[in-house]
């Protein structure tokens, strides 16, 4: 595939994770935020979202486990969680986040043992799809092209 | 970025802090000291303020803020840690100290009460950010924070701000648009009593209007719920 072709493909393809809401214009925030000083920033960012999500997602597991929950430490975790996604932009997850809590207030175990594993997939979904645009930006740079923005 | 009347200004800067010899360079950036416990956060932060020309010191909690600043009570001394610090961004849930309990610390020392303190929350709750501006914070803003955000901060760090008063309340919730773009709206009679329902109707007055008024003194505000009821909010 020449530049132009991966070029086009990495627009599609960025272009359906904001229309699928994956990202949200936080994440547009990110990117404006770097430049050919700070050229990985946004790589940055989102590989430590990405371990603070598994040391979250690995409490939360921990924490709904319990013979009785602490739901007080379930929604201090959930409340990181919506914090860190909502600002790298990952909407979806952070979506998840809300319903969470609330389930957390409620102290339903059946909610949110149900959101645990939404909030699983969706951080997976998320992180594949991060980690596939990544490979698109790289593949264009070894190919002698420019990132489009 | 260059100041005129630099040297008047610098002294002003400088005279705060007994024997520490702050270099030209110093006294020209901004030094904003950021305290957030996400991780993400703090390096969102750090480069929407240094993209902004800002110097930054993050920290993860309200206790390392005050230990930098030397106010933490178990070091004992007052030592100046490091620069002097022009503004403090700090989040609001953090675990341990809270950006609240770390605002109140900051107003009630003699020598750090003077330095702007903005509250960053990603919940936009009306009570607190209510408190936090009677507490004497200068802003508060409903996270993410945008580069936007970062740039109107800025601008309490400036000499003019602090000179001319308080002026106009930035607060600053999801839905309310930027103050400087809104126009000034007066509310002809209204059922809702002013001091009850924050969310209701209330009246705004143009930058201009307010910043006529005289100076209030630096370490109280002035009528803060007039100022709170004074935000535009749809």
């Amino acid at each position: 595939m020449d530049v132009f072709q991966l070029q086009k493909q990495f627009i599609d393809y960025k272009a359906s994770l904001y229309h699928e809401g994956f990202l949200d214009k936080q994440f547009t925030q990110l990117q404006e935020l770097q430049d050919e000083n700070n050229p990985d920033f946004v790589v940055e960012v989102v590989s430590l979202f990405f371990e603070d999500s598994e040391r979250l997602l690995s409490e939360l597991t921990k924490a709904l486990e319990q013979q009785n929950i602490d739901f007080k430490k379930v929604d201090a975790h959930v409340h990181q969680w919506k914090g860190s996604s909502s600002s790298i932009g990952a909407q979806r997850v952070q979506k998840v986040c809300i319903a969470f809590r609330n389930y957390c207030e409620q102290q339903n175990v059946e909610g949110c043992l149900k959101c645990l594993q939404q909030v699983k997939h969706e951080y997976y979904l998320v992180k594949t799809k991060l980690e596939t645009m990544f490979q698109l930006e790289q593949q264009i740079l070894t190919a002698g092209g420019s990132i489009p923005v | 970025m260059a100041r005129n009347g630099a040297v008047s200004w610098r002294s002003w800067r400088t005279e705060k802090i007994d024997g520490f010899d702050l270099s030209p360079s110093d006294t020209e950036e901004v030094h904003v000291l950021a305290v957030d416990d996400s991780h993400v956060d703090r390096k969102v932060i750090e480069r929407l303020l240094r993209i902004s020309s800002c110097k930054v010191t993050a920290v993860d909690s309200g206790r390392r803020a005050l230990q930098f600043l030397g106010l933490d009570e178990e070091k004992g001394s007052n030592d100046f840690e490091g620069l002097k610090v022009d503004l403090i961004i700090t989040d609001y849930c953090m675990p341990g100290m809270t950006g609240y309990e770390l605002l109140k610390k900051i107003k009630e020392s003699s020598a750090f009460r003077e330095i702007p303190v903005v509250i960053m929350s990603s919940e936009n709750v009306l009570a607190r950010i209510d408190r936090c501006l009677e507490e004497g914070a200068e802003d508060f803003i409903v996270k993410p924070v945008k580069l936007s955000d970062v740039k109107r901060i800025k601008d309490y760090t400036t000499r003019e701000f602090r000179v001319g008063g308080r002026g106009i309340n930035k607060r600053k919730s999801r839905e309310s648009c930027d103050i400087s773009s809104s126009p000034p709206s007066i509310l002809s009679s209204s059922p809702i009593s002013s001091s009850s329902s924050p969310s209701s109707q209330s009246p705004s007055l143009s930058p201009s209007t307010l910043s006529a008024t005289a100076p209030s003194s630096p370490s109280s505000l002035d009528s803060p719920t007039r100022r709170l009821k004074m935000t535009s909010s749809e």
